[in-house]
């Protein structure tokens, strides 16, 4: 029986959140393969080396998502010396999206940094708006800090980052002239989604962030221009100051509702739109502490995770897309160019193109992206050119045993697709290996990579 | 690998097919075609040996760190057990083996219809009997292993054996010499040419022999380029004719005017004391003032560039003889293209100088004397060193009329600070305070920013690395990029007025540049380097590290490098001294 006839059976229609969010443990139905392995690894993480999947298949889904969400404190003080800081705050073009993008590479902690590009999509805050390399940096430092921390916590230190005012066109809020792009953006898209709260509540609360102003990188506070009156938010009534709208925001059912459903999307289907019932544990429970390590955790370890309703129920976005090839090839490329490449298919890092970040999903890919997409593989496996032979499929494929052009095109089809692909496919991926005439050099190789990389299969995570 | 075995096979197969009957020795010229376009001649082959296998710059190369990163690639350590191999065979060393192969002469000739030759003279029939049978044996075996046992061939013609080991390769040896070509048809052509069948040969041509006579005689390597042919090729007689960039245009006019004039490019390089000197002549001079790019035109025999400045920490200088105002006057003509580009930058230009003409009211108040400073700074400790480090340039420039002229240049730089000043109070910046101090007997103009140290301990902001300056001592006018660099350049053109130091006669063009101070701002900026080359190329920090490495200790071996360019004898010529440091 095909593999996934079998996970498509043992998902209950509908779906019982009792089962879904309990722990995935592999059984005779539902065996631990491959196909998890690199579902769970794109998902995760930014895809993974044949090694990795190998030594993940060996520990099984529990420990192996031990390592992602908990590393070991020798990986996480590795992951903290990797000393970007320094580019990154000179604000030169491309320096945030060329060492975010390497770092992504090299982490021993990849699960963070998912969630801190997670975090930047959803906070939508632009280096074009922003204006300042230095702000820009501690802003995505502030994302990375709180990226599986608590929601609460992160959002009170957003509230006192100059990036953020300045991101949200809110550098300024005076007493006599309150700016409500702020207050608009946290009681909507970063907390309850819109259309839960009216237009009073955003003017309301906009008059708790009066008094702040962000002169020459600094965020600072003006008791004269502050409003002291008393504030009605969500039918909250105070001399609200800026930390009590948090609060009251966090206090709203709607803020944990909306950031579970934003975060299903990110590590389960962006597809179908679950259920309220399918959510209502994640969501009270999440509700409770705001912690997204635990949200986190408890949907990576789930049957639901391990089903059909998620397996390839995602685009890759361009970052996944390149990153994974990468990953697959265990090599760093030179990150300065593909931040370019990649800001040319739809995804500049550092830049979401509005607050609403980047729409994701379908958007991602068109006629136009997509050729892009292949042609910017082309590029990173090509042995010249501006990622300079860096990838080299030939010896990847030799180190793990494949020399010959049939098996060199099952391994490329096994590290990124985990085979699980058409037999059809897979017909036409030996039959152009059989036809690889030209033994001489490593060509065909890169050749046999790109045709995988060409499966529609390979877009998805 | 393979490949490139091969090449070296084939190379080294070059350097020895079995000599014939000894020949009278006929100079390497007579076996060319007589419309060679390119030639290159290494005359003393032992001593550029001697050179590159001295002890010193073998334990430089091998204890660079671009050496020591190449010695962890399986495929160099193979190369050199391959060399190894080969020195034990002949029980010599490679030098040895290379001078004598090598010890006549090496010329390499570019031919018509993509033909390339090579002719290598020997001084040692036997050595080089001995290394060709090893090489074919060797090719013959690799042949046999590719189960292509008949890539090895050989053939008669007029009495001389060729072989061919690769597609793309013939050689043969007659006498103690041995000749390549990439063609076999080639090679047959260069041997009825030795039988006075092949008509008129490069010995023969006039222009060859010009050009060969020009070259330095103390060349150890010597180029002749037939331009007249190459000026045929659409590219080279565009780029010839055709000016994109208004600064390239100006840096280098006079070269591309005088090529433009010549029919042939004749090139030596000799040793001098540590360093090399390369000198280019051509038959060609462009002095026509009248003409669109006759703006280096010399009015008289004594005019010229001045000598170049020389300040502390300096790490180039550039001096052009230069009419700015025939320049800007032309730029219809010469960048027809850039017309709007030029009438916006004309407006811009405006608005600093009071609506003046700028070609007539402005430039045509300068005199033909540009010159370029470029040195290390040294910063305040009250800011700290800023990351990256810059270091601070100036242009100096001669007044016609100092009086004149002063009020209306020191305008234009208060407006322009002034600008600067209100676009970044816009984006909330710091800006730049004027000061008028006196360094000497001058009164000058700077601006800098207030210190203020980083209260994180980092880097000191970019912007620490300017504090612009306008200083007018004499009829000169500076505008440095630095405070500091604006009172040395004071300093120096004193120390040049009272030394009435005169022009550079009919030089054109004379630049200088530091080898050890450009490396010493590159260590400055050393980790920037390397976190930069890290994202730009995919290194590791230890393989950028190497790179950058290896780069700092070439620009720590080139001790200073200088060209001049200008009209020598009613030739063009560019003179190139390059002085290398022995490595500590």
């Amino acid at each position: 029986m095909p593999m996934n006839a079998i996970a498509e059976n043992t998902t209950p229609k509908p779906i019982d959140a009792g089962w879904a969010w309990a722990r995935f443990e592999p059984d005779g139905q539902r065996a631990w393969t491959l196909r998890w392995v690199g579902h769970l690894y794109r998902r995760a993480a930014f895809g993974a080396s044949w090694q990795q999947l190998q030594d993940a298949l060996k520990a099984g889904p529990q420990a192996t998502i031990d390592g992602l969400v908990k590393p070991t404190a020798v990986q996480a003080g590795a992951d903290a010396s990797s000393g970007d800081d320094a580019v990154t705050r000179s604000g030169e073009a491309g320096a945030l999206a060329a060492w975010w993008l390497r770092r992504m590479l090299e982490t021993p902690y990849p699960l963070r940094e998912k969630m801190a590009l997670f975090w930047h999509g959803h906070f939508g805050i632009s280096q074009a708006r922003v204006k300042d390399g230095r702000l820009m940096a501690n802003h995505v430092s502030m994302l990375r800090k709180h990226a599986l921390g608590s929601y609460r916590e992160l959002l009170q230190a957003a509230a006192q980052d100059p990036a953020m005012f300045l991101g949200l066109n809110s550098e300024a809020s005076r007493r006599a002239m309150p700016n409500d792009n702020f207050a608009r953006q946290l009681l909507g898209n970063l907390t309850m989604g819109p259309g839960v709260c009216d237009e009073q509540d955003i003017k309301e609360a906009a008059r708790a962030f009066t008094g702040w102003f962000v002169l020459r990188g600094d965020l600072r506070y003006f008791e004269r221009e502050h409003d002291t009156g008393v504030k009605t938010v969500l039918a909250q009534k105070g001399a609200w100051k800026p930390e009590d709208i948090v609060r009251i925001v966090l206090e709203h059912g709607e803020s944990a509702r909306s950031i579970v459903r934003k975060i299903y999307r990110w590590l389960i289907s962006e597809v179908e739109e679950p259920e309220e019932s399918l959510l209502k544990p994640l969501c009270d429970s999440f509700a409770q502490s705001y912690d997204v390590g635990q949200l986190v955790e408890t949907m990576l370890r789930s049957n639901l995770f391990f089903s059909e309703t998620a397996y390839r129920r995602r685009v890759k976005s361009p970052v996944e897309f390149a990153l994974g090839i990468a990953k697959g090839m265990e090599s760093i490329v030179p990150t300065l160019p593909l931040g370019s490449a990649l800001a040319n298919i739809g995804q500049q890092l550092g830049d979401p193109p509005t607050v609403q970040g980047w729409p994701g999903g379908r958007h991602w890919i068109s006629p136009a992206t997509l050729t892009g997409r292949l042609a910017l593989a082309d590029a990173m496996l090509s042995p010249e050119g501006a990622y300079g032979g860096k990838l080299n499929a030939g010896s990847i494929a030799k180190k793990h045993g494949s020399a010959g052009p049939d098996a060199a095109a099952g391994f490329f089809c096994d590290l990124w697709l985990q085979g699980d692909v058409a037999e059809s496919i897979r017909k036409g991926l030996k039959e152009a290996a059989d036809a690889a005439k030209s033994p001489a050099g490593d060509a065909w190789f890169r050749d046999a990579a790109n045709r995988v990389i060409r499966i529609p299969e390979f877009q998805l995570s | 690998m393979f490949r490139s075995f091969r090449m070296l096979l084939c190379f080294a197969l070059g350097c020895c097919a079995v000599a014939g009957a000894a020949e009278p020795a006929a100079p390497p010229s007579s076996w060319l075609a007589a419309d060679s376009l390119v030639v290159l001649e290494i005359t003393h082959p032992k001593e550029v040996l001697a050179r590159a296998f001295s002890n010193d710059v073998v334990q430089a190369v091998t204890s660079s760190p671009i050496y020591q990163a190449q010695m962890a690639n399986p495929k160099i350590s193979e190369f050199l057990n391959v060399v190894k191999y080969f020195e034990n065979h002949f029980n010599s060393d490679l030098p040895t083996i290379l001078g004598k192969l090598t010890g006549g002469g090496i010329t390499l000739a570019v031919q018509p219809q993509e033909s390339v030759v090579m002719i290598v003279e020997s001084e040692d029939a036997k050595l080089l009997n001995d290394v060709h049978e090893f090489l074919l044996m060797v090719a013959r075996n690799e042949a046999q292993k590719q189960n292509d046992p008949d890539r090895v061939k050989s053939a008669e013609y007029r009495g001389v054996t060729g072989w061919r080991v690769a597609p793309n390769e013939a050689h043969a040896i007659v006498g103690n010499r041995l000749i390549i070509a990439n063609k076999p048809d080639e090679l047959k052509l260069m041997l009825d040419r030795q039988a006075k069948e092949g008509g008129k040969t490069l010995a023969d041509s006039a222009r060859f022999q010009e050009a060969r006579k020009a070259a330095d005689e103390k060349s150890f390597a010597r180029l002749y380029v037939d331009l007249a042919a190459l000026k045929q090729l659409p590219q080279l007689s565009d780029a010839l004719n055709r000016y994109e960039n208004p600064l390239a245009a100006l840096l280098f006019a006079p070269v591309l005017g005088a090529m433009r004039e010549s029919n042939w490019i004749s090139a030596g390089l000799a040793f001098q004391g540590e360093g090399v000197q390369l000198s280019l002549v051509t038959d060609g001079v462009a002095n026509d003032p009248k003409a669109a790019d006759g703006f280096a035109a010399f009015a008289d025999a004594s005019a010229g560039a001045m000598p170049n400045l020389t300040v502390p920490r300096q790490i180039a200088a550039m001096s052009l003889f230069r009419d700015l105002h025939a320049f800007y006057a032309a730029k219809d003509k010469l960048f027809p293209d850039r017309t709007s580009g030029l009438i916006f930058f004309e407006n811009m230009m405006g608005i600093f100088f009071t609506g003046r003409d700028l070609t007539e009211e402005v430039l045509a108040e300068t005199l033909p004397d540009v010159r370029v400073v470029v040195a290390e700074q040294k910063y305040d400790e009250k800011v700290g060193k800023p990351e990256p480090q810059f270091p601070g340039f100036a242009i100096v420039m001669r007044m016609r009329d100092p009086d004149k002229f002063r009020p209306i240049a020191e305008e234009a730089w208060q407006k322009a600070l002034g600008l600067i000043n209100f676009t970044r109070g816009q984006q909330a910046l710091p800006g730049l305070i004027i000061d008028r101090p006196t360094h000497g007997d001058t009164k000058y103009s700077t601006a800098s920013f207030a210190p203020a140290k980083p209260a994180d301990g980092s880097a000191a902001d970019v912007r620490f690395n300017f504090a612009p300056a306008l200083a007018m001592p004499g009829s000169y006018l500076i505008f440095s990029s630095t405070q500091e660099l604006a009172c040395d350049l004071i300093d120096a053109l004193k120390k040049e007025t009272d030394a009435k130091e005169k022009p550079l006669s009919q030089i054109h063009s004379a630049v200088v540049l530091d080898g050890s101070q450009l490396a010493s701002i590159l260590k400055s900026n050393k980790e920037g380097l390397i976190r930069q080359n890290m994202v730009e190329k995919g290194n590791s920090r230890q393989q950028a590290e190497g790179e950058i490495g290896g780069m700092y200790m070439i620009l720590s071996a080139l001790q200073r490098f200088e060209m001049s360019a200008g009209v020598v004898d009613g030739h063009s010529k560019v003179q190139l001294q390059l002085d290398v440091k022995r490595p500590e």
